[in-house]
Order: C-alpha cells, then structure tokens, then sequence
C-alpha cells in the first residue's frame, strides 16, 4: 500500500518535472475552468499580463481575451480564419512589456476526468507558446510584401511610359531622318548652284525637293494631332466596298467608349456585307445616365432567323464584356447588333 | 497594275511609302490607313492585290491579327510585315499568320519597291532572325525561348506566382530562370530588366 502510494506519488513528481521543463506554457482544466495542471511558464506569463496566476482557466482566459489590444485583436482575426473544421483552435495574442509576443491557444480534450467518475469529460488544454520571432518575421513578410506591391505598381507605370516614350521615339527617328536628307539635298542644291550644272538633273532635284517639302508639312503636322478619329477611316473603308455608314445620335466623347463602339461598326460591317450583301449599316445612339445605347442594324438579306457567334464575334464579346460593356444580338428583319457601352 | 493598301500609324512614313510606290508604273495605292482593324474590311470586295502591313498600328491595334484574318478570308491578297520593332516574336506570328514576306523597315538590306516586286513574283522573303540587341551585358539571342517567356510574362506586370500559373511551371523555377536572366544582364531587378526590354523593344506586351 505505501509502495504504490510512493509510486503514485513518484509519478506525479516526474509529470509535474516533466511539464514545467516543458519549453512553453501549457495548463490543463475541466470544463469548468478549475486548473488541473499547469506549469510554471504559463502561470509567469499570466501573472505577467494580468497581475495573478490561474485559479480559473476560464477566468483567465475570458480576462486575456478583454485585454486585448487592437494590434493583437487584428493578428486574432487573422489566426482564427485559418483555423476551420471540428477541432477548432481558439487563439490569443499578447505582447508582453518586455516586447516579446504571446500566442494563447485553447483547445477542448476528450479525456477521462478521474473526479468526473468514468465517462468521458470535456478537459481544456490551453498553451501559451513565445512567437516572438515568429511575429517578427510576419511584421517583416508584411512589410515586404506592401513594398513589392508598391514597387509592382511602379513596374506597370514604368511599362506604360515606356510604350509610350518608344512611340515618340520612332517619330523622333523619322524627323531625324527627314532632317539628314534635308541637308544632304541642301548640299546638292548647293554644288549643282554653284558648279553651274543646274540644267542637269533638275527634274530629280526639283522631285527631292518636292518629297522633302510634303515630308516636313507631315511632320510639322505628326506634332499637332491628337488622338486620330476612328471615323473618318471607317468611313473611306466602307466606301471603298460600296457600303454606306449612317450616324444617329451623338458618337461617345470618351475614348474607351469610342474605341469599343468602332470595334463592333466594324465587326457588324464586316459580317452585312459579307454575310447579308449590305449596302447599308445604320448605327444609331442614345445616351443614357452612365452608358450609352447602340443598335447598328444593316439592309441586308433578312432571312437570318439566328446567328452563331463565331471568332469574329466571339472575340467582339470577350472584349466587350472585358471592358464592362454588354452585347446581344436580335434577329428580327435582319441582323441587329445591341450594345450597352459604359461611359467609363 | 498592282492595287496596294498600306497600313501604317506614322503619317510621315506612310506618305514616304506611297510616294516610293508611286514612283513605280506598276504600283497604284489605293488606300493608305493607319488601323490596321480596317484592313480585313478594305480588303473585301477583291480590290487589293497587296497589303502592306506595319504591326504595331493605331489604337494599339495589331498588323499580325490583321494580317491572320486577311489571310484566312481572302488568301490571294498578298501580305508584307514591315516592322522597326526587333521584338523576337513578330516573326513566328507573322508566318503562323500566313505573310508573304517580312520588311525590316530600318535594315536598309532591300528597298521596299525590291520586296515588293518579288513578294509579287510569288518569293517569300522572310529575315534568318530579329536584329540582335544588347539588353545589359547580354545579347538578345543568348536568352533561351523560357527565358524570353519569362521576360514578356514579366514585361506584362504579372507575379512570379502568375507567371508560374500561364507558363506551367513552379514558382521556384520562374525564380530560377530570373537569377539566371538577371546574372546574364548584369541588372539587380526585374524592374531594370523590363525597362530595358520593352526601351530596346525587344519585347513589346500589347503586341
């Protein structure tokens, strides 16, 4: 008898050494918060945030969880959304005065309570566990990570000067190239002035000179314009096939509306005449609080009863409705295109 | 007589052109345009025997989409690429679209009524590659093909995790062909790799 109380009480010892060797704090409690077990870690990490050791788990926990501050309460959020399924963790985050962080788990236990008789109870198990530098490299990955979206950002602006700096480039290089055959025919003109072979070539020279002239007028011109309007070469296109564009309503002033708008006149003139033998395509447009309303319509054969949307129109619809836009196709005396276009 | 189109944005080097093939009794322009997305339209009705196509065109529209759909409804019509772009891509497209030849406007190797003429004699002229440029320390084509889809998938503002997704491989592999793509430039970021690609256009996103 007292052996195996001495045993027992042994065993007891080495647990108790056991768990408060244990590198993190941990406590074990019945369902109703009485304290079971708890190491030395645990009971100096509480005392540290609230001042006293545990005396109800409960307690303590429902303490920790109003102690809470707002940078802790955020980190919170976060850990419990990753935490699903049945053996959900419900989890803390402390820092204590000495800068080092906390995380507080609670976690419910299926085990055989000795006071509760043989059924199974409910036992509690809460660790405290340091994550100091786990929480300092997350701080650091966050950080990280806002400077590589930044810098992300700035990689797309850098992109879009860039196309647009090769393009002023290019216009560059043509007036360079206009400049270099200005002096080199000033030159001429010079040495044929000059060495009295005027007589000579002067029709080639006369034809440089001419070239030379319309090619400073068009650069001259290049640095004046805007952006070109769609509509002056859709129209000569389609007079060029014998078919005739007809305009109601006012076209939109916002370049992306424009541009989407002229992208389906063309798929729709390309299919009437194709496909229905159009003479003619109507578009007309009403603007509505933020969007604009197009019908483009064509007189061609109308025995079309439906329209199978194939690469071209296909294609028209992905742009469309990439760009929020709406497009849907009515097949009542002839082919009609409608389309919703976004203002912005 | 040979009813030319030419599709080019620059104005100043579109009148250029006509001018050169109106110098010509065999070439007539019978338009001259600068979106290349009204080319399939003027091309209807079989009144262009030649089109003269520029890439990278008004609106962002591109010459080699163009080109492909001419060339699916109206494969008569004949097709010369012209581009001062050395972008490595534009040359594969151009022949998967079908073209006929392929012009670097700025090589100065053959004049364009030369290309025209043979191009319409039924010859393909077609460049062995894109002119090589220095992109940092290194050459244009030193970069493997994976290397040159890892640059555009950069060039396009996309993460290392997309890039990963489009190109079907591992993160840890994008990350491996960026060191070696950076260690072969001499560059320290990406940011510097797609500022000189894209300024030396040897990748263009939109195109």
């Amino acid at each position: 008898m007292f052996q195996k109380l001495r045993r027992n009480y042994r065993t007891a010892r080495w647990i108790r050494a056991a768990i408060d060797t244990y590198p993190d704090g941990i406590c074990f409690a019945s369902s109703d918060g009485r304290p079971i077990l708890a190491n030395q870690k645990i009971n100096a990490v509480c005392h540290a945030l609230t001042g006293h050791t545990i005396t109800n788990a409960n307690a303590m926990w429902n303490e920790l969880k109003q102690m809470q501050t707002e940078e802790c309460l955020l980190d919170f959020d976060i850990v419990s959304a990753e935490m699903t399924g049945q053996n959900r963790k419900e989890q803390i985050i402390h820092r204590l005065s000495d800068g080092s962080m906390w995380q507080f788990q609670k976690q419910s236990l299926a085990a055989t309570d000795p006071a509760a008789g043989n059924g199974p109870a409910k036992i509690l198990q809460y660790e405290a566990a340091d994550i100091t530098q786990l929480y300092q490299y997350r701080s650091r990955l966050l950080d990280n990570n806002l400077r590589s979206a930044g810098l992300h950002e700035r990689q797309r602006e850098l992109l879009q000067n860039i196309v647009q700096n090769n393009l002023d480039k290019e216009i560059l290089n043509a007036k360079m190239r206009i400049h270099d055959e200005f002096g080199r025919l000033l030159i001429m003109t010079r040495n044929a002035l000059t060495e009295g072979e005027i007589g000579k070539d002067t029709s080639d020279l006369f034809a440089t000179w001419k070239n030379i002239i319309a090619d400073m007028e068009n650069a001259a011109m290049n640095d004046h314009e805007g952006d070109p309007s769609p509509e002056k070469e859709l129209m000569e296109v389609a007079d060029m096939i014998g078919c005739c564009v007809k305009f109601h309503g006012k076209q939109p002033c916002e370049r992306k509306a424009l541009l989407l708008l002229y992208a389906a006149i063309r798929e729709a003139l390309t299919n009437a005449v194709r496909h229905a033998s159009a003479d003619t395509l109507t578009i007309v447009i009403a603007e509505q609080n933020q969007e604009y309303h197009v019908e483009i319509l064509n007189n061609g054969r109308t025995s079309v009863t439906s329209v199978k949307e194939g690469g071209g129109l296909g294609n028209l619809r992905k742009r469309l409705e990439s760009e929020g836009a709406a497009m849907d196709i009515r097949c009542e005396n002839g082919v009609a295109l409608i389309l919703t276009i976004p203002k912005e | 007589m040979i009813n030319v189109l030419i599709v080019e944005d620059s104005k100043i080097s579109r009148e250029a052109f006509e001018r050169q093939l109106e110098s010509s009794p065999d070439y007539f322009v019978i338009a001259s345009i600068e979106n290349a997305a009204n080319a399939e339209i003027a091309c209807m009705r079989n009144k262009i025997d030649l089109v003269l196509m520029d890439v990278c065109t008004a609106d962002n529209e591109s010459g080699l989409i163009a080109a492909a759909k001419i060339k699916k409804h109206y494969p008569r019509v004949r097709i010369i690429i012209m581009t001062s772009m050395p972008e490595y891509s534009f040359l594969q497209k151009a022949k998967e679209s079908g073209c006929d030849s392929f012009w670097y406007k700025e090589q100065g190797d053959i004049s364009l009524t030369a290309i025209c003429d043979r191009t319409m004699r039924g010859e393909f002229l077609w460049p062995d590659k894109a002119p090589v440029v220095m992109i940092g320390l290194a050459r244009s084509d030193e970069f493997t093909e994976r290397e040159l889809d890892v640059i555009r998938a950069l060039a396009q503002g996309n993460r290392y995790e997309e890039i990963a997704e489009s190109l079907f491989m591992s993160v840890n592999t994008v990350k491996y062909h960026v060191k070696n793509i950076l260690q072969k430039t001499g560059f320290h970021s990406t940011i510097q790799l797609v500022a000189e690609v894209v300024e030396k256009r040897l990748i263009l996103p939109k195109y």
